[in-house]
């Protein structure tokens, strides 16, 4: 069943420096798996041992865009519905060291900026993942522009018909 | 060049015992261009990468909300799918994923929306070799463009070596 958030997301909350949330994830062989196969990437240096160990990274790694989700878990984590408010603009991402199996990564939701340009809002989130031993791993700034008040989200009824409705 | 190696049905097999030629950055020139990737978009591509979010209402699946947040009901495959082109484009170029996992950077920026449908594909020119003491790396300038020609990604990849 679809887990959703009850608070809207407020454009005059988006202080910058505010955390959203922190989640911790133990990175496992399905997670990378399922992640690269969501962007229909099928190397298999994500999902096979062999193939891997053969590589001159010698294990299954996690794909550079990883998300876990991106932002909308720890949006979800804060009771915050998901970001149909906002639009995709640009990112930087940046990897510092590969992820693993078996990695504790703790995954942090900020958020960087707000600014105005040309009549438009724009939001930066900050994510950051950091890894068991305290390092850095992987940062990625996400530069989306605010599309205003949620839209009409869909509901369900009770014959499981999608229906426009909050 | 030595003859390949047949089997008793005269099939000829690759050497068992050569090395991986992955690209060095001495290997690397400025203005060297990238084999281009091809990436196909259907509305399954947004259906999959919405489920690791558990997207059940957002625009890109879903029509009515699609026209609310985007202003058009055709549902565009979400930006992460878009940027996500630009590893297999580096990697394959590469044939190692070791300079893009250690040290890399992606910029992008989204030009246009992109639909189900939509054939990208990924196109990249080496920018920039810079090496200062042991740090090496090499900028790629990249681009998406889909079936009608038109940009609907740029931006700059960087390796390290």
């Amino acid at each position: 069943m679809p887990e959703v958030g009850t608070k809207d997301l407020k454009w005059e909350e988006l202080v910058p420096g505010r955390v959203i949330a922190s989640q911790t994830y133990l990175m496992t062989a399905d997670d990378i798996r399922e992640e690269a196969e969501a962007y229909e990437d099928y190397n298999p240096i994500y999902s096979d041992v062999d193939f891997a160990s053969k590589s001159d990274i010698g294990y299954i790694v996690a794909p550079f865009y990883i998300t876990l989700g991106e932002f909308l878990p720890p949006l979800l984590k804060a009771d915050l519905k998901m970001g149909v408010n906002t639009v995709y603009a640009s990112s930087i991402k940046e990897c510092f060291k590969p992820i693993f199996i078996g990695d504790l990564i703790t995954k942090t939701l900020s958020v960087e900026q707000t600014y105005e340009k040309r009549g438009k809002k724009f939001l930066v989130w900050r994510i950051e993942w950091v890894n068991q031993h305290g390092e850095l791993v992987k940062r990625h700034l996400r530069t989306s522009y605010w599309v205003g008040t949620p839209q009409p989200l869909i509901g369900m009824d009770r014959t499981g018909r999608q229906v426009v409705g909050s | 060049m030595s003859e390949p190696r047949k089997t008793q049905y005269q099939v000829s097999i690759g050497s068992e015992t050569a090395g991986r030629r992955t690209l060095r950055y001495e290997d690397i020139e400025v203005g060297d261009q990238l084999p281009p990737f091809t990436k196909w978009i259907t509305f399954q591509s947004a259906i999959r990468f919405g489920r690791t979010y558990k997207d059940v209402f957002s625009g890109h699946i879903n029509a009515k909300v699609s026209e609310g947040q985007f202003g058009v009901a055709s549902m565009p495959v979400q930006g992460a799918v878009v940027e996500a082109g630009v590893t297999p484009l580096v990697i394959n170029w590469l044939r190692s994923a070791k300079p893009w996992l250690y040290g890399g950077r992606q910029e992008s920026k989204f030009i246009q929306i992109v639909l189900p449908g939509d054939t990208l594909v990924y196109h990249g020119t080496v920018k920039e070799k810079r090496a200062e003491g042991s740090a090496k790396q090499v900028t790629v300038d990249v681009y998406a463009e889909n079936h009608k020609g038109e940009k609907v990604m740029v931006g700059t990849a960087r390796v390290s070596f």
